[in-house]
């Protein structure tokens, strides 16, 4: 079976060229792919040198992982897809490799990675409680928000994906509903930048939108509920002069 | 004439529309990938034929149709599936492969993957704003889509801008027209041509280019 690893980055120009070296020193990968946010910085050129394919996102409302991902499922040709993030400071060709492994060996159709280290705020104050009470079966999951994943291609063409932050937990429960095999593989240790408490409140959003719409659509939560509820908290009286 | 054009959104919309303005009496095929899309595209365009299709199936459409698509549009609404049907096509020898961008940052990786037909509906946003604000040197107003050329706005702001410019209208034998500071329109010599006008000229990209080089860049 043949791979392809795609990296969502932009202004990466640091990482990019270890990065797409280290994905093509793994076994079975055919093409790397960088799908490009709009970088200002040469990513786009060192990406292009070291051989990989490159697409700018379709959209460049960023942060738009979401767009970037499906750009990268869209633009592959190999049997697995596999999402990396770019800037990964210990990625190994051991690292992607244990990603797509479950899928080469038959035990899984679209594998989850998970790491060491403890999960980030907004998987267990967001994501978790969220997926505990819409889709219990899928808190089991460590890292439920991991943007490290593998699948195979034709099960990325069957959903859709969520443009934003959203993406990764919405793939995970479009693709349990629809019985696809998951599994979860533990990547061992992860080098990687932590984001600022104040750039989680998108992400949170976005997370907590995608959980919630699917609990909608699969009749976890009565719309029409929902809204009248959420319209009351609007028109409750705060006291004081409201939020500091 | 037979068209394929791929997608169900804007895009789609103004690229169908012109396909049966060429051709009111051609066969129109939209292929789309939901069917709520694809119910929506039957009402839009009754004249045209809609099809579902997994994404995958439409390289399965174009290269069982192949001898039979005189113009292939991609225009969905990812880059991605645009340069990969483009390139498909391409591969499967229909004559006329048109991509339409999403995001206008795609036009060169298109152009390097030999996309011929690029269209960039975004390209005149730039374009039109530095010519209506004015603070340009040159401007690109018009790029040909089958040769390599244009026409060129060029901003007479000094005489050594202005000696360039005659230069090379005289050297090249190419057209021109003027418009000068007080909104007029003039077409005659090159002598005529004066500080503060702008001169709109149309040249092949190799020969403008080098003009640029000379005066120190472009501004597109």
């Amino acid at each position: 079976m043949d791979v392809s690893v795609v990296f969502p980055s932009r202004n990466r120009e640091r990482h990019v060229r270890r990065a797409v070296r280290t994905a093509f020193r793994a076994r079975h990968v055919k093409e790397v792919i960088v799908v490009d946010g709009g970088s200002s910085d040469n990513t786009i050129d060192v990406a292009l040198k070291e051989g990989a394919k490159v697409i700018v996102q379709s959209n460049l409302v960023y942060p738009g992982k979401g767009v970037a991902m499906r750009d990268g499922a869209y633009l592959s040709s190999g049997d697995i897809v596999v999402f990396v993030d770019v800037d990964v400071a210990n990625l190994t060709p051991d690292f992607i490799e244990k990603l797509y492994t479950p899928i080469i060996q038959g035990e899984a159709e679209f594998v989850k990675g998970c790491f060491e280290r403890a999960a980030g705020r907004v998987t267990e104050l967001v994501a978790k409680p969220l997926l505990r009470m819409f889709y219990p079966e899928l808190a089991k999951f460590r890292q439920p928000l991991s943007g490290e994943i593998a699948g195979l291609r034709e099960v990325f063409y069957q959903v859709g994906f969520e443009s934003g932050w959203g993406v990764d937990v919405g793939l995970l429960i479009d693709l349990y509903e629809m019985g696809v095999k998951i599994v979860e593989a533990d990547l061992g240790f992860k080098e990687h930048d932590m984001k600022p408490l104040h750039a989680l409140t998108d992400m949170a959003y976005q997370v907590a939108e995608a959980i919630l719409k699917r609990a909608i659509r699969d009749g976890k939560i009565d719309e029409v509920w929902a809204r009248e509820y959420i319209s009351t908290i609007g028109k409750m009286d705060l006291g004081g002069a409201g939020f500091a | 004439m037979r068209s394929v054009v791929i997608g169900g959104g804007h895009l789609a919309y103004f690229a169908v529309t012109a396909l049966r303005e060429i051709d009111p009496k051609g066969r129109i095929v939209v292929i789309e990938f939901t069917s709520e899309k694809v119910e929506m595209i039957k009402k839009t365009f009754p004249y045209a034929e809609a099809v579902l299709s997994s994404i995958e199936g439409v390289e399965e459409y174009i290269s069982g149709n192949r001898f039979l698509i005189d113009v292939l549009v991609s225009a969905t609404d990812s880059d991605a599936l645009n340069l990969r049907y483009a390139k498909h096509s391409i591969r499967n020898n229909v004559p006329i492969v048109i991509a339409i961008l999403n995001n206008p940052l795609n036009e060169p990786i298109f152009v390097r993957e030999n996309v011929k037909y690029v269209v960039n509906p975004y390209k005149t946003i730039t374009s039109k704003i530095k010519e209506i604000v004015g603070k340009f040197e040159v401007n690109v107003i018009y790029e040909f889509s089958k040769i390599d050329g244009g026409i060129y706005a060029i901003k007479i702001e000094d005489a050594k801008t202005l000696r360039k410019v005659r230069s090379f209208i005289l050297k090249n034998d190419a057209p021109f027209f003027v418009l000068s500071a007080d909104k007029r329109i003039r077409a005659g010599s090159v002598e005529d041509v004066q500080i503060g006008d702008v001169v709109y000229v149309s040249s092949h990209g190799r020969e403008i280019r080098g003009l640029l080089k000379k005066m120190g860049g472009l501004e597109s």
